[in-house]
């Protein structure tokens, strides 16, 4: 019980904070932080602060649901990024993006593994034909105007590529099965990272509080701390958990 | 629902795992030294413990190309030197006359596939990180009879959780269809959680749910008993003294030839185990902790003593009758009403309980017995003797005196006895029973007491306990 109460207290902190802040009636960034004002002062653009600032966030996100509440997922750092990546271009385009360079990616992989070749250059052809794929969704959706034609970020098609090698060598380690819920994991974990950045409440009182992502180290620590069962076990182990005789006090 | 939390917390999760158990006893050092098979197997041979026999190691694509290929038996196992979670094992079952080796599920592979396949271990495809890595060859395992009918075209594995040397949890894996000959778990291979104590199965899962019978066959995968199931056990806990760890899960087959080898040694052993066994493991965990324990043989009589029994406690649920062994202490109620305590050997050969002549004087029936005395009667008979004493009806004077209820026709080896018996209160296994024990000479034998059939019909009896 005792190490459980301030990881209650931290929680209900972290999630009420914002909402007093908007109870304030907080705009959208009212320069009330010296820090970022004066960066924008210096031309930096806000979304680029936001993007930073929040990475801390997305990667605590992700450390709770794989500690507390059971996601796998590609590790830590590869949801981090493909959240951030859908920060810059769009949660659905992100999405589309991230599911079409999986198919492409497993397809790459199946066509390799048939003519025999070292791991590292069939790799690295998975990993051609990613990016020639993503090539020509760029071309395709610029040329009917179906999103932002022109800004070619180079940052998430970076971080497609990166997801492509992983995935396919969990395909490889673990079993196409166990790959394809991991990938799936990210997507819905990473969905659930922008909606939550995204979140005027939480953008509004990270852009004001610039300084109240420190305590993000605190909740990790907590985190970090935390030797409960995790959410999905409790369903995992619920037969066993059933059967568990409680030694009957004398 | 506060019960069912309370429950859960002895159940143990991935974090407690590896915060509280892999951590605290595992350095980094021994880690690395039990995920790297050859060398695990290099210490486990030098400590004297049987592993299974390496053909060959490759560690460059030099000695890929070097080796002779022809020396390569018609079936052996071959394995990346890292491998996660079994992934990368190739196991071949013989050699067919077209020179192509026989793998699991009908299909075939030619020497360019193995070449390739050890080509691709050595890239590092299945190791972590994909870090190159060396492949080994080792000699197939053969089946132990025992586990013939259960297992698809595989070998079958122990796993056997220890923690601080204690044995603390078993389970057995059987490869299937599914699992491609590999007794791994998340393959789709079969679990069946071993009782401790006993090496009987006890549950079974597959893909995590409760199975009763193997699938396709309808076999079923409870009650069966592990050979060597000490050996087993003992080998478990001096791999981990071996390897210095002290929270590790240690697989072990059966040969046939060679009974049971260390196959490996997992320093973060899989959860799933308590579903097999339905029981939760960091309450055992914990009841171990702390304990000092010096050898291998005191961990497994901690292990058996403080978490066996499941099959018995199923049984004795089932039939509702208590599991005794053969000796038992009893009380009796002597005539003046005192229970007085006394060994008693339980016989399922005798149909009727007998009591020593000279323990039923004590008990205050020496005056029946000098009654019974008083008719002469010699202790061994011939038929025709007794048909004459039956026809005299000489047991309707012996019940003439009160404490003879009744009289009893014994058939032995050693004849016929025509007996008196007298009523007596026994408490056995906190039982009390009211039962007639007949009255003999046995001097010369270690128990006063012997209950027969009669009088154990709750009870089931267990020689070996």
């Amino acid at each position: 019980m005792k190490n459980k109460l301030p990881v209650l207290i931290l929680f209900s902190v972290f999630l009420f904070s914002p909402m007093a802040a908007l109870a304030g009636g907080l705009p959208d960034y009212s320069g009330n932080s010296n820090l970022i004002s004066s960066m924008l002062e210096q031309n930096i653009s806000i979304e680029t602060i936001y993007l930073i600032l929040a990475i801390p966030v997305i990667a605590t996100i992700i450390a709770f649901a794989r500690q507390i509440v059971g996601f796998t997922a590609l590790g830590v750092y590869i949801p981090v990024l493909v959240a951030a990546a859908f920060m810059i271009i769009g949660v659905e385009y992100g999405a589309a993006l991230f599911v079409f360079v999986g198919i492409i990616g497993s397809i790459g992989r199946l066509i390799a593994r048939k003519i025999r070749l070292a791991y590292l250059p069939r790799m690295a052809i998975v990993v051609s034909l990613v990016s020639f794929a993503i090539f020509g969704f760029y071309y395709f959706s610029a040329r009917f105007d179906y999103f932002f034609a022109g800004s070619l970020d180079v940052f998430p098609i970076l971080v497609m590529g990166l997801l492509t090698e992983k995935f396919i060598s969990v395909q490889v380690e673990q079993g196409n099965k166990r790959a394809l819920a991991l990938f799936l994991e990210t997507l819905f974990l990473a969905i659930v990272c922008i909606f939550l950045v995204n979140w005027g409440v939480v953008r509004n009182f990270i852009l004001n509080y610039p300084y109240s992502v420190l305590g993000i180290l605190v909740i990790n620590f907590i985190i970090g701390k935390w030797t409960g069962l995790r959410l999905f076990e409790f369903y995992r182990f619920r037969k066993v958990i059933k059967h568990v005789e409680l030694a009957e006090k004398k | 629902m506060l019960n069912w939390l309370k429950k859960s917390k002895q159940i143990l999760g991935m974090n407690a795992r590896n915060l509280s158990f892999v951590r605290p006893s595992n350095s980094k050092r021994k880690v690395a030294l039990v995920d790297n098979k050859l060398r695990t197997k290099k210490v486990l041979e030098k400590h004297g413990l049987p592993v299974s026999k390496l053909i060959t190691v490759m560690a460059t694509r030099k000695e890929l190309a070097d080796f002779n290929w022809t020396s390569l038996p018609s079936s052996f196992v071959l394995k990346p030197n890292h491998g996660l979670g079994g992934e990368g094992i190739v196991v071949t079952f013989g050699k067919k006359k077209n020179n192509r080796w026989v793998l699991p599920n009908d299909k075939e592979a030619s020497l360019a596939d193995i070449m390739y396949h050890a080509a691709n271990i050595l890239d590092g495809d299945y190791s972590k990180s994909d870090a190159p890595d060396m492949a080994l060859f080792e000699e197939r395992i053969k089946i132990h009879p025992a586990f013939k009918l259960y297992s698809y075209k595989g070998i079958p594995d122990i796993r056997v959780i220890v923690y601080n040397r204690v044995p603390v949890m078993a389970m057995l894996r059987l490869p299937t269809k599914y699992s491609r000959g590999k007794a791994n778990l998340h393959q789709g291979g079969i679990c069946v959680g071993i009782d401790v104590s006993s090496g009987i199965t006890t549950h079974a899962i597959q893909r995590n749910q409760l199975i009763e019978h193997l699938p396709d066959i309808k076999l079923k995968l409870r009650g069966l008993k592990i050979p060597n199931w000490n050996e087993i056990l003992e080998l478990a806990v001096k791999a981990t003294i071996a390897c210095g760890l002290n929270y590790v899960g240690v697989d072990i087959a059966i040969d046939r030839d060679k009974g049971p080898l260390i196959l490996e040694l997992n320093a973060h052993p899989g959860l799933s185990i308590q579903i097999a066994n339905l029981a939760p493991l960091k309450d055992r965990l914990l009841r171990v902790q702390g304990l000092t324990i010096r050898t291998a043989k005191k961990g497994i009589k901690v292990a058996k003593d403080l978490f066996g029994g499941e099959i018995e406690e199923e049984v004795e649920g089932l039939t509702g009758k208590k599991i005794l062994g053969v000796v038992n202490d009893i009380k009796i109620k002597n005539k003046t009403g005192e229970w007085i305590d006394v060994q008693a050997k339980l016989d399922t050969g005798a149909g009727i309980t007998a009591i020593d002549e000279e323990f039923a004087r004590q008990l205050g029936f020496a005056e029946a017995i000098d009654y019974y005395l008083g008719f002469n009667i010699k202790r061994v008979l011939t038929k025709e003797e007794v048909d004459d004493l039956s026809q005299r009806k000489v047991w309707q004077e012996l019940e003439k005196h009160k404490d003879i209820v009744a009289v009893a026709k014994i058939y032995s080896s050693h004849g016929i006895s025509y007996r008196m018996e007298i009523p007596l209160q026994i408490e056995l296994a906190s039982t009390e029973i009211s039962l007639n024990a007949t009255v003999i000479v046995r001097e010369h034998l270690k128990y006063p007491i012997i209950i027969g059939r009669r009088d154990l019909k709750k009870f089931l009896i267990d020689p070996t306990k």
